[in-house]
């Protein structure tokens, strides 16, 4: 039996108002896995310095004390050594000696062992402490290199092979070796004054050291990537003076690039590069001054919009709420940066200072409400070239012969960055460069 | 545990309340997304869509009006963005004369709600935005015009061929069925 007549939107609505109707239960699962990329990516930003600087702390804190050059790469002078100090060192070395001598086939190595009474005593060869220390110093492919040296003959006296495992630990084989050839014989002709103790020639012999280790370095190649933050320090606005009162969120934002570093003396030496400085900020709470009109209209603020972009779409978006504006900056940057060396130890330290050159590439700012995220246009008080006085210190962690760890903190502040706003706050940035350098 | 302590758990993204609060809404939602979308696929696309942009979002609640209001305007809004981006199905400015009668007899809607639905769905986006809008979630057209970047006029327009279109083929759809009875 039919009923009466009824709008279809009507009928329809009623019709539909007992529906019930679930979705698939992969939606939760898609859902969740997005949810963990954007942690994932927040994790990201910290996690290449982070771990760099686990390794820098690891292989800092693992590093074995007998393999410092710094501390034991100076070659001993035994030539102005008391025999007490000689005892000590013979104490010291012989066991790890007597280990290199077994090694050894040729029978005259055995007969120079046979002569040392160090090596004949197998207490002295099991005394595991030394061997550990000393024998470690000396790598199979050491040992090797050392047989078809004249000099290993020498070595297998205690006294001098405490010089040639000094010296092969601060890897200048060729400088020592050729002193201590010098030494040895007088330690067997020469009576030793006690008490007598000259460090000149060692003072010496360290600079000379130290001469070849700078020489090998003549230009770094590095890359970094650094989590770096816009006006750490500041809580006024960049964007317009009206929005100071409002509050901002700096957030950390991951800049990249790499850079090649000249050495122009031993301590003092230029870089230059490129790279890409992203910068971030959100203002929060910003009031809608008009309903309708392009995003300067409607937030009085000096943006350009999108071209193209429906007005009244815009004004939807905001449908009179205050929005969050996030600032989204990036520049290319070409630094040119002079250092100074000002601590030269197994961590090195330099004064870092220079200019970049900063060229404007992005320049967004998105309107971030309840309605989700939306492109309003380009801040029109960016210049599209500036210039940074950019300041720090970094870090150096030599990991190998060829690749060093950096750990540069740097604040760059920038010149000229805005045009025709001289009431907001001017652009500087803090960064942790952290990177790796190989050396040629 | 109450709504109000589970948004709060939300805005500090502990997944199990966001994982709660999913399984609170999601049916209302996902039918809201298949009154809007064109199939069940799309409707679960946005579904998923929506719900990002709320648990990113849900610090910015604050509390004021219905919290499903707000999280189904979300939820529209996506619905609305999806076919507005894509441009050859980008709501026109155009009109229709409004002549044709749009009522139907109660006894001619014996379809069953998923084949209702489905006849929404299979609306073009420009009709089934508005029809769902106007219809079945109470907005008036000065506010979907706003929404859809339309005249009011267009809406109007816009609605009224959307009932006829419908009505045609709810009528197509109740013959069918008496055919198919009367033959068995």
């Amino acid at each position: 039996m039919k009923g009466g007549k009824k709008d279809i939107g009507r009928a329809v609505k009623e019709r539909l108002s007992d529906v019930h109707l679930s979705p698939k239960e992969s939606v939760w699962d898609n859902i969740e896995k997005e949810l963990d990329k954007k942690r994932k990516r927040r994790f990201l930003i910290w996690l290449f310095p982070a771990a760099g600087l686990l390794i820098f702390l690891a292989v800092f804190a693992l590093w074995p004390e007998e393999q410092i050059p710094s501390q034991e790469g100076e070659p001993i002078n035994t030539e102005h050594i008391s025999s007490e100090e000689m005892q000590s060192i013979r104490e010291k070395t012989t066991p790890a000696d007597s280990d290199i001598v077994t090694d050894k086939d040729s029978p005259e190595e055995s007969i120079m062992a046979d002569k040392d009474p160090a090596a004949k005593n197998p207490q002295l060869i099991s005394s595991s402490e030394n061997r550990r220390t000393t024998g470690r110093s000396l790598s199979s492919k050491d040992r090797n290199a050392h047989k078809d040296d004249n000099s290993f003959k020498r070595d297998e006296n205690p006294d001098t092979n405490a010089t040639t495992d000094t010296q092969e630990t601060a890897k200048k084989q060729k400088l020592t070796v050729v002193e201590t050839e010098e030494k040895d014989s007088l330690v067997e002709k020469t009576p030793v004054k006690p008490g007598k103790k000259k460090r000149k020639p060692v003072a010496k012999a360290k600079e000379d050291v130290k001469k070849e280790e700078e020489k090998e370095e003549k230009f770094h190649i590095t890359f970094y990537a650094a989590p770096t933050v816009l006006n750490p320090l500041t809580k006024r606005s960049i964007l317009h003076e009206n929005l100071d009162n409002n509050s901002q969120q700096n957030e950390i934002a991951l800049s990249y690039g790499g850079y090649l570093k000249f050495n122009l003396s031993n301590k003092f030496g230029l870089r230059f590069g490129a790279g890409l400085l992203n910068l971030k900020t959100t203002t929060n709470n910003v009031a809608v001054l008009n309903e309708g009109g392009t995003p300067a209209d409607i937030l009085g603020l000096s943006i350009s919009a999108v071209p193209g972009r429906n007005n009244a779409e815009i004004a939807n978006f905001f449908n009179g709420n205050p929005v969050d504006l996030r600032q989204e900056i990036a520049y290319l940057e070409i630094p040119v940066e002079f250092y100074y060396l000002l601590i030269n130890k197994k961590i090195k330290l330099d004064a870092i200072g220079g200019f970049g050159l900063l060229f404007l590439t992005e320049n967004s700012i998105y309107a971030e409400g309840a309605n989700g995220s939306l492109l309003l246009g380009e801040a029109d008080n960016l210049s599209k070239a500036s210039v940074s006085i950019n300041l720090g210190v970094g870090l150096h962690y030599d990991i190998s012969e060829r690749i060093r760890f950096n750990l540069e903190p740097i604040f760059k502040y920038q010149i000229k960055a805005r045009d025709n706003s001289p009431n907001t706050a001017n652009l500087y940035s803090f960064g942790i460069y952290t990177g790796f350098s190989f050396k040629f | 545990m109450n709504l109000e302590d589970l948004i709060k758990k939300c805005r500090n993204n502990d997944r199990k309340a966001q994982e709660r609060l999913y399984l609170l809404y999601k049916d209302a939602l996902f039918i809201l997304c298949l009154k809007y979308c064109r199939n069940i696929e799309e409707a679960e696309d946005n579904l998923q869509d929506a719900f990002l942009i709320i648990l990113k979002n849900i610090k910015k609640y604050k509390g004021k009006g219905s919290f499903e209001g707000w999280l189904k305007r979300i939820t529209i809004n996506r619905a609305i963005d999806r076919y507005k981006k894509q441009p050859h199905n980008q709501v026109l400015d155009e009109r229709f004369p409004e002549t044709e009668d749009t009522m139907i007899e109660e006894g001619e809607m014996n379809l069953s709600m998923n084949k209702l639905l489905e006849l929404i769905q299979g609306l073009p986006d420009r009709y089934r935005l508005v029809f769902s809008l106007y219809e079945l979630d109470n907005y008036q057209h000065s506010e979907i015009a706003r929404m859809l970047s339309i005249s009011e006029g267009t809406s109007k327009s816009n609605l009224h061929r959307a009932k006829i279109l419908l009505k045609k083929q709810i009528k197509e759809q109740e013959s069918d069925l008496k055919k198919k009875s009367m033959q068995s």
